[in-house]
């Protein structure tokens, strides 16, 4: 069930006033996790199976280290049964493909088979979810939930449980417990959210997907300014896209009484990859911060140990993203760019003579450039593409004027909400019609096809 | 587990417990009062932006006017034609596009000669390209509600019941023309596959002007793409830039090259339905029933379809049909005409006449004496 599409209105419209009758009850938690349920099922009801299953084992992962002193051997089985799950759900075809080409390479004869299942929407953000209770509560840095329902109920959550964000059980664990406080201002606070991220998805990145999808199919049709446009509107894209879903996850959480992180804060404004990285899917980043970066040591060990764990966490998070060479190399480029940005700035003159506008652009070529890893249909297609952007001539790229006003307008918007114009923004009427150009827009002009997010892959 | 279930029903005055996070990294945030201000500005807006379009963008009577075929799904043009013709009461000619005239120039058309013989009133062409039985009835149902209390010339091609793919009866998924004006939720026709999304706002559209008025805008002037999709096609083209107001213009293009259809085609042998089970011929029952019950006075005409092209027992099914929807007609005392076949050479394919085969229909239809009966009703009752 996709946010901008009716069934999930509809799902919504007998969901929340039964939830809103009986928040005072604790009915409301079993309502929520069948909800929770049939949102999930509503893709393929065979997924529930599987997340069913992986909530059940973390709970009692986290029930058996409460009475044993093998707190360590109860958190290795969550580990392995997560990333096993995700192995083989995920990354089953990638790993066979890859042995099997080694099999090839040595002269066997002998082929691995490729396993033959559906990539259950979601796996990679709900594991995630579930495996950070079960290694906070082996850090000591949460209680056990006692209740299996509210457990589940907080793995299971419908506006974040397909793409995030990936919620720590100590934020939202405890909003499970007890009466959801739901005010006016959250109900108003959760349209805005709403709309925003519809417009993002509907209006703007269904909108550049069509550009970019042209241009990422036939790389070597296309001369130089239709590729740099290409990228540049997938690099959009896929922000709209994940943001705008992150959005509208955020605003119907806020309207039934949740508040989930902030999972993008206009990352294109940022001044270094690091910088970048804490602005862009920053539920995710900050996971793999706490979770890999800083149990490989962090930047305790020395420079040398620093850049090695960088490097592993981003190859790792590019990994995560896509079980493909390609996103692999996206996450060494981008470990690479950390890296060189982290050096920069320990630069005086860079970091206080450069004018901010300079570093901004340069970020933002780089992740442009990366992106066309992350987007490319193989290594070969990424190859050829950035080849093609140094290599080919002017050629009329075709794209379309009403799409790069739209671009340059977020971008003025986004530029002004960090400058000290901001305080124009927040005038009434201006936010008044913006809305109200989101929803005319939204209504009249934006397209009818069913695109689905891009994360869902992940 | 089901005592826990049940005990959850208990009152919790336990409030959760928030954390602070920052809303977010825009301020489109609006608080309830500007909430209303926006429902309020958005309500004015979706109520009279149609209406105020409908103003401005002109929509003279021309003679022979029929609906452009690029506009045939245009629905909210169509109840703009239907007011148009409602306020100069003049009388409806409706049916697909054997009345619309698929081979023919606008003043070629059935309508055109029935004017040439008709001094008294004028018959419009409400034609619409590819509109069968069942999507009519959906026509009438949601876009044609100012057909009321008129004088309505309606069309009954037996065409639509000619096999079962035809008469949309076939379990497997078929493209047909007009989905959008068949039923969506309950009892939909069986081969009708459109995902619950696209039902779901079909069914929006039908009940909010604002939309049919979106989707107009679309048809006219996007080539019937949205916003994004056209831009593609048009770069560097201001959008706005494409909106005229011109008319709707009939158009001398023509759809197919007039050729009888003994210079390219063979006989068939179309397997028939059984009007029992026909969901097309029920549709029409259905049509003509909302007709008669919003008090318009109806005359049917039945064909005339092209028997020289059907193989003898073919034929033999079709008389059987013919004669079966005419008494249907009688029994209801629906005034009708079942005029016999035109010569072969007058068709241009099982159901479309040519410009000659029009002539002579309007000709036998002007001087059949039921028609001329009902002509001096609507005389008695109109003027």
């Amino acid at each position: 069930m996709l946010f901008h599409t009716w069934p999930f209105y509809v799902f919504f419209l007998i969901f929340y006033p039964i939830y809103i009758a009986t928040k005072h009850t604790r009915f409301s938690i079993w309502w929520l996790l069948i909800a929770s349920y049939v949102f999930y099922a509503w893709w393929n009801p065979l997924f529930l199976l599987l997340i069913v299953y992986s909530t059940l084992l973390d709970y009692v992962v986290v029930n058996q280290m409460e009475k044993s002193q093998r707190k360590k051997l109860w958190l290795m089985i969550s580990v392995v049964n997560n990333l096993g799950l995700l192995g083989f759900f995920k990354y089953g075809v990638f790993f066979t493909d890859n042995v099997n080409v080694l099999l090839r390479m040595i002269g066997l004869s002998y082929q691995l088979p490729a396993p033959d299942v559906l990539l259950p929407v979601g796996i990679s953000f709900y594991t995630f979810q579930s495996m950070s209770y079960t290694i906070d509560y082996y850090r000591g840095k949460i209680e056990r939930e006692a209740s299996f329902i509210r457990f589940a109920a907080f793995v299971a959550l419908f506006p974040q449980l397909v793409a995030g964000p990936i919620e720590r059980a100590k934020n939202l664990l405890p909003q499970l417990h007890g009466v959801p406080r739901v005010t006016l201002q959250d109900v108003t606070d959760g349209m805005s959210l709403f709309v925003l991220g519809l417009f993002k998805k509907v209006a703007l990145a269904n909108y550049l997907a069509m550009f970019s999808d042209q241009i990422f199919s036939m790389p070597d049709q296309y001369q130089s300014p239709a590729l740099i446009l290409g990228t540049i509107a997938f690099g959009w894209q896929i922000y709209f896209d994940f943001s705008g879903y992150t959005d509208m996850a955020r605003g119907v959480a806020r309207m039934m009484g949740f508040k989930l992180m902030l999972n993008f804060n206009n990352p294109y404004l940022a001044t270094g990859l690091g910088d970048f990285w804490s602005r862009w899917h920053i539920s995710l980043s900050t996971w793999f911060r706490d979770y890999v970066y800083i149990p490989l040591g962090g930047n305790r060990s020395g420079t040398f140990a620093t850049y090695r764990n960088v490097f592993i966490t981003m190859v790792v998070s590019g990994f995560w993203h896509g079980a493909a060479w390609t996103f692999v190399v996206w996450g060494a480029l981008h470990a690479i760019g950390t890296l060189l940005t982290r050096e920069l700035e320990r630069n005086q003159w860079y970091r206080e003579n450069l004018p901010r506008w300079v570093k901004q652009l340069w970020v933002y070529i780089f992740v442009n450039l990366t992106w066309i890893f992350f987007r490319a249909e193989s290594m070969s297609d990424a190859c050829l593409m950035l080849g093609r952007i140094f290599t080919t001539g002017w050629a009329d790229p075709m794209f379309p004027i009403v799409a790069l006003v739209l671009i340059v307008s977020v971008y003025v918007y986004q530029y002004l909400f960090e400058s000290k114009w901001k305080t124009v923004l927040t005038l009434a009427p201006v936010r008044i019609a913006l809305v109200l150009f989101m929803i005319v827009y939204l209504t009249m002009f934006a397209g009818t096809a069913d695109q689905p997010f891009i994360y869902f892959q992940f | 587990m089901i005592k826990q279930f049940l005990a959850s029903f208990q009152q919790n005055t336990d409030y959760a417990k928030v954390p602070e996070v920052p809303y977010g990294s825009h301020l489109i945030r609006l608080s309830w009062i500007e909430w209303i201000i926006v429902f309020v500005i958005l309500g004015l807006l979706f109520h009279f932006a149609p209406w105020g379009w409908s103003q401005i963008e002109p929509f003279p009577m021309q003679d022979d006017f029929r609906i452009p075929y690029k506009l045939s799904n245009d629905y909210w043009l169509f109840s703009r034609y239907c007011e148009q013709i409602k306020k100069n009461q003049d009388i409806f000619v409706l049916g697909d596009s054997v009345v619309w005239g698929e081979y023919v120039h606008p003043e070629e058309t059935f309508s055109h000669y029935l004017n040439e013989n008709e001094v008294d009133h004028v018959y419009r062409n409400v034609g619409v390209n590819g509109i069968h039985p069942i999507s009519m009835y959906g026509l009438l149902c949601y876009y044609a509600g100012s057909i009321q209390n008129q004088s309505v010339l309606l069309h009954c091609n037996p065409l639509w019941m000619s096999s079962p793919q035809r008469d949309l009866q076939v379990d497997k998924e078929i493209p047909f023309n007009h989905p959008e004006l068949t039923a969506q939720f309950f009892s939909p026709v069986p081969c009708y596959r459109a995902s619950f999304s696209d039902r779901a706002g079909i069914v929006a559209e039908r009940n909010a002007p604002f939309l049919q008025w979106m989707h107009h805008i679309r048809i006219a002037y996007f080539d019937n793409s949205d916003m994004p999709s056209w831009t593609l096609e048009h770069p560097y083209v201001n959008p706005v830039s494409t909106i005229h107001f011109d008319g709707f213009q009939n158009s001398r293009e023509l759809r197919h090259d007039p050729v009888p259809w003994t210079e390219k085609g063979t006989k068939q042998d179309f397997p028939w339905v059984s009007l029992d089970s026909s969901l097309q011929w029920k549709s029409f029952q259905k049509a003509v029933r909302i007709l008669q019950d919003r008090g318009n006075s109806i005359f049917v005409l039945v064909g005339p379809f092209n028997e020289h092209m059907l193989e003898p027992e073919s034929l033999r099914q079709y008389q059987s049909i013919r004669d079966k929807i005419t008494a249907w007609l009688k029994e209801e005392s629906i005034p009708s005409f079942t005029p016999s076949a035109l010569p072969s050479h007058y068709y241009a394919d099982a159901s479309h006449p040519l410009k000659e085969g029009y002539s002579m229909l309007a000709g036998a239809l002007i001087e059949n004496t039921g028609f001329k009966q009902w002509r001096k009703g609507i005389s008695i009752n109109s003027f």
